[in-house]
């Protein structure tokens, strides 16, 4: 997990690179194995074996360790990894933001924490009111805040607060919710980042319609 | 300062408990992953609300499904069969229900027939949180079934032809004593009136 050798690499776009994972490494907080797990399933489901070998192959070549077939999903690793394995996504299988918004949507599928805490999971309400506790046992930084809940409108809104990562993660949480959400509703389920500290504002806030 | 010791103490308590717990959720989480992967029946976890919440490797090979395609989906996708929705029902109310014989119905449309069993999975206050549903291919017990009542049913028929030709062969041989008794008397009349003549 550390950026080594990159001098070495004399490439334009490593150097490019190099602030960037530098600075995303040095990023305070920790987040929990299960990203590197749903990453990993993605990229097989998707991409095959040799999607995820190219993938493994492209951080090595950063310098980088990440443990996309042995990580735990209850272990502690550094926030700045999730920006990271989702910019070398971006980099080897040449995604766009809808991707990344479609692997967030489905790591909430793969993700092994959902199904262990699957009691939560009984109707969106239940899943609404305990979205912080759910948030608190993925990251150490940042507070979800369930703010607002309409059966009849058939809408929430969650907030997310002291969380600035990287404008890709707004992208990957705004399908991760609508991943969560579908769980516990039938029908069309849509979820819309309305408001975003990379664009100025306070928090992220997220619309949840369904 | 005996005070700030104790705190210490505590603290470093609350954080080897913090440590175990987390070791142990860690083995939990191999422990769960590994019999997952082990199952060799297809078995998938289905959530209050009907969608698939997990799937083994198992299911995902007879179905011809991706794990991707099936997580979130609702369970009828499995079935071309209406007793999907009696087990749905029906759930809620037992703890575990099975069904001899319904329709599979895998990715290509290719259905198979199966027994399925489902198990209730309960919180602690008794609330249904989701169910397993294990599916089992009976497609080989029937075709060997069917194997079975088509050589009973051969052998029926030949048995029926050869009691059929004995009783033939029985008419025959009774209709020949018959005839051979009829003789016989017949014989023995001519003996008679050739006795008369003689004398």
């Amino acid at each position: 997990m550390i950026v080594r050798n990159l001098k070495l690499l004399g490439n334009n776009l490593y150097m490019l690179y190099k602030e960037e994972l530098e600075k995303l490494l040095k990023l305070d907080g920790q987040i929990k194995g299960v990203f590197l797990q749903t990453d990993a399933k993605y990229i097989l489901e998707k991409e095959g074996e040799g999607g995820l070998q190219r993938l493994e192959k492209k951080a090595k070549e950063f310098g980088l360790k990440l443990d996309y077939r042995t990580a735990r999903a209850m272990q502690w690793y550094p926030v700045g990894l999730r920006p990271i394995s989702l910019l070398l996504i971006k980099e080897v299988f040449g995604y766009n933001d809808k991707d990344i918004r479609e692997m967030g949507r489905m790591a909430a599928k793969f993700s092994f924490i959902i199904k262990f805490f699957v009691r939560f999971f009984t109707s969106i309400k239940k899943i609404f009111e305990k979205s912080p506790d759910y948030y608190k046992m993925q990251y150490s930084i940042g507070k979800l805040e369930p703010v607002y809940f309409d059966e009849k409108e058939k809408k929430c809104i969650l907030r997310l607060k002291n969380f600035k990562i990287h404008p890709l993660v707004c992208f990957y949480l705004e399908g991760y919710f609508q991943g969560v959400a579908e769980f516990a509703l039938k029908g069309k389920v849509s979820c819309q980042e309305t408001k975003c500290v990379f664009r100025g504002d306070e928090y992220n806030e997220y619309l949840i319609q369904w | 300062m005996v005070e700030e010791n104790n705190n210490q103490n505590l603290i470093s308590t609350e954080e080897e408990i913090i440590q175990t717990l987390e070791q142990d959720l860690r083995e939990l989480e191999t422990y769960i992953q590994d019999f997952w992967k082990f199952l060799p029946l297809p078995i998938c976890y289905v959530n209050p609300v009907h969608n698939i919440l997990d799937v083994d490797n198992s299911l995902v090979e007879f179905s011809g499904y991706k794990s991707i395609e099936l997580i979130g989906e609702d369970v009828k996708i499995l079935f071309n069969d209406p007793q999907i929705e009696e087990l749905k029902k029906e759930i809620f109310h037992k703890d575990s229900i099975s069904f001899d014989k319904m329709t599979f119905l895998t990715k290509d449309k290719k259905e198979i027939p199966t027994k399925v069993i489902a198990m209730a999975r309960k919180s602690e206050q008794g609330e249904v949180i989701g169910y397993f549903l294990a599916i089992i291919d009976i497609s080989e017990s029937l075709n060997f079934q069917k194997k079975l009542e088509e050589e009973v049913k051969r052998k029926t028929k030949e048995l029926q032809e050869k009691i059929e030709e004995l009783e033939a062969f029985h008419k025959i041989a009774v209709g020949r004593e018959l005839k051979m008794i009829e003789l016989k008397e017949e014989n023995q009349k001519l003996k008679e009136e050739l006795k008369k003549y003689k004398s």
